[in-house]
Order: structure tokens, then C-alpha cells, then sequence
């Protein structure tokens, strides 16, 4: 007999829950979820990875979630303004002979683009990439230092103010 | 008078997942940014299987937030498969932050009858 039904029966005790309080605190699975104590938040992926901007006085840090993409497959191209993050997630759902697919995870063609305040040091810009997340490090060029500026004393062929000076603050006008 | 235990608020997070019927059984991949195999907790009770990755703060000492699409929190999901599905088979695999799960359909069970 062929496989019915699979949609109804393949379903997430979690999907509609979502506990906050016991995750992570002693490792164990949380059981609010299981139990559906909780409201849902769902992962606001849409088609673009998500991505985390850090910064210290010294650099910048950006985190991008590229789960399943290897390191060959990211084209980074940075400038001293910015940085373009890029490339395209192929995952094949299944062929001819498959039967019920479900599809929630993002894929094609991505990019993302980001502009800093900051001047970046180019040439000195490091990526990473493990687990699923991509980490660049972007040295800041450090601001140029102002240049404090002696007042001197005035010369003695210092050109005479000609005409009587004029206050603007009495209201009267000129 | 009560003492309430203050835990950190910590986010958790449902994580996608694909899912293909083969014809041998279901397979799943699931994104699991930033979890390793030894921050992942895969436990089967039954015909109930839950995935429980946890994330470690990823963010070096000193620096700032300026902004954060996907706050470090624990992937947490569960999953009802039907008898179908042999769960005490499959196969799991963790690689670049994608779990694949290979579940396989139960094998029909042929009942030998004694003749007396």
C-alpha cells in the first residue's frame, strides 16, 4: 500500500510553542516546549542569510549564517566603505521518484551588502568560516589626528579694523 | 515569601528544515548555524524525535552590538514520525551547521506460521 497522510503525521510538537525559561540553563530539553507552554518564534530568515554587526574602537566584526555552504562557495569582496557578501545556495529538494517534500529553508542566488561609518583597512581584513557561520574582521583605519595649531601674538603690521564695529545682538540691525 | 529564580531570558529558535519522502524513508536537513556535534542533543522517545542544539555565545569580549538579525539563542524542535518510520535506524550527520537525519521505513515483518 503506497504512503499516505505523511503531511498530518509529520508534524512539530515544537513548532507552535516556544520556552525561553529552562533553555539552555542545565542542557536538557526544554520541556515547555514539548509541552507547548509557549508562544512561537519562528526564525525571520526570508531568502537572505541573516547576519550580526559588531564593533570594537579598533575593528568591526560581521557574523553570517551560511549553514551548509562551504568556504569556496562565498565570494567576499571588500573595499575600504564596505563589504559585498555573495553567492548561490543550491540544495536539491528531492528528484522525480520522491514522494511529500517540505521545503522551509532558504536557497538560490543571496547577497548582502553592508557600508560602514569607519574607513576600513582592506588589506588587512581576515575571514572565517565554521560551523555554518562565516566571521570577518575589519580593522578600522584609525581617524587622522587634528593637528593643534599655535595662536601667535599679532604682528606689528597687523592690518587696522576700518569704521566703527557693528553689534548684531542690539536688535537694531545696521 | 517566594523566591523566584530569575533565569536569563534566552532565545530559542525553530529551525528550518527541509524534508524528502525517498523511497527507502524521510530525510531531513536542518540548519543549524553555529552548533558542533558536541552542543548537539538528538534523543529519539518513541515515535518522538528532538533536536536540541545549543549555540555559545559567539561574540569575542569587548565589542558592541550594532546590529543583530539572528540573536544567539538554542535551536529547539520536535518531531512526531509515524510508525513507518523505523527510529531506531537512523542515520545523523552534522556538517557545516546542517543536520541531515536519514530515516528509514520499517521493513515489513513477515510472521512465519507453524504448521502442528
Amino acid at each position: 500500500m503506497r504512503f499516505v497522510g505523511l503531511r498530518q503525521t509529520w508534524r512539530g510538537v515544537g513548532e507552535m510553542v516556544e520556552a525561553r525559561r529552562n533553555a539552555g540553563r542545565d542542557g536538557r530539553f526544554p520541556e515547555e516546549f514539548a509541552a507547548g507552554l509557549d508562544t512561537p518564534r519562528p526564525r525571520m530568515t526570508g531568502r537572505r542569510p541573516l547576519l550580526n554587526l559588531l564593533e570594537s574602537p579598533t575593528e568591526y566584526l560581521v557574523v553570517v549564517e551560511l549553514p551548509g555552504i562551504s568556504r569556496e562557495e562565498v565570494l567576499l569582496d571588500v573595499t575600504a566603505e564596505g563589504l559585498t557578501v555573495a553567492g548561490n545556495r543550491n540544495l536539491p529538494l528531492g528528484g522525480a521518484e520522491d514522494g511529500f517534500r517540505r521545503e522551509e529553508r532558504w536557497r538560490g542566488e543571496w547577497h548582502r551588502r553592508l557600508y560602514f561609518p569607519h574607513k576600513i583597512d582592506a588589506d588587512r581584513v581576515t575571514a572565517q568560516m565554521a560551523d555554518g557561520l562565516l566571521r570577518i574582521w575589519l580593522p578600522k583605519i584609525p581617524a587622522a589626528k587634528a593637528r593643534r595649531v599655535r595662536i601667535e601674538a599679532p604682528k606689528s603690521d597687523w592690518p587696522e579694523a576700518s569704521g566703527p564695529m557693528t553689534d548684531s545682538r542690539d536688535g537694531k540691525g545696521e | 515569601m517566594y523566591e523566584v529564580q530569575r533565569v536569563p531570558r534566552r532565545p530559542l529558535h525553530v529551525p528550518a528544515t527541509d524534508a524528502v519522502e525517498k523511497p527507502w524513508g524521510l530525510e531531513l536537513s536542518i540548519d543549524l548555524p553555529g552548533v558542533t556535534s558536541q552542543t548537539l542533543d538528538l534523543s529519539i522517545e518513541g515515535q518522538v524525535l528532538k533536536i536540541h542544539g545549543r549555540v555559545a555565545n559567539r561574540y569575542p569580549k569587548g565589542m558592541r552590538v550594532l546590529h543583530e538579525e539572528a540573536p544567539a539563542g538554542d535551536f529547539v524542535r520536535a518531531l512526531i514520525l509515524t510508525d513507518e518510520f523505523d527510529t531506531s535506524a537512523i542515520e545523523a550527520s552534522l556538517d557545516d551547521g546542517v543536520l541531515t537525519l536519514r530515516i528509514p521505513k520499517r521493513l515489513p515483518r513477515k510472521v512465519e506460521v507453524r504448521a502442528n
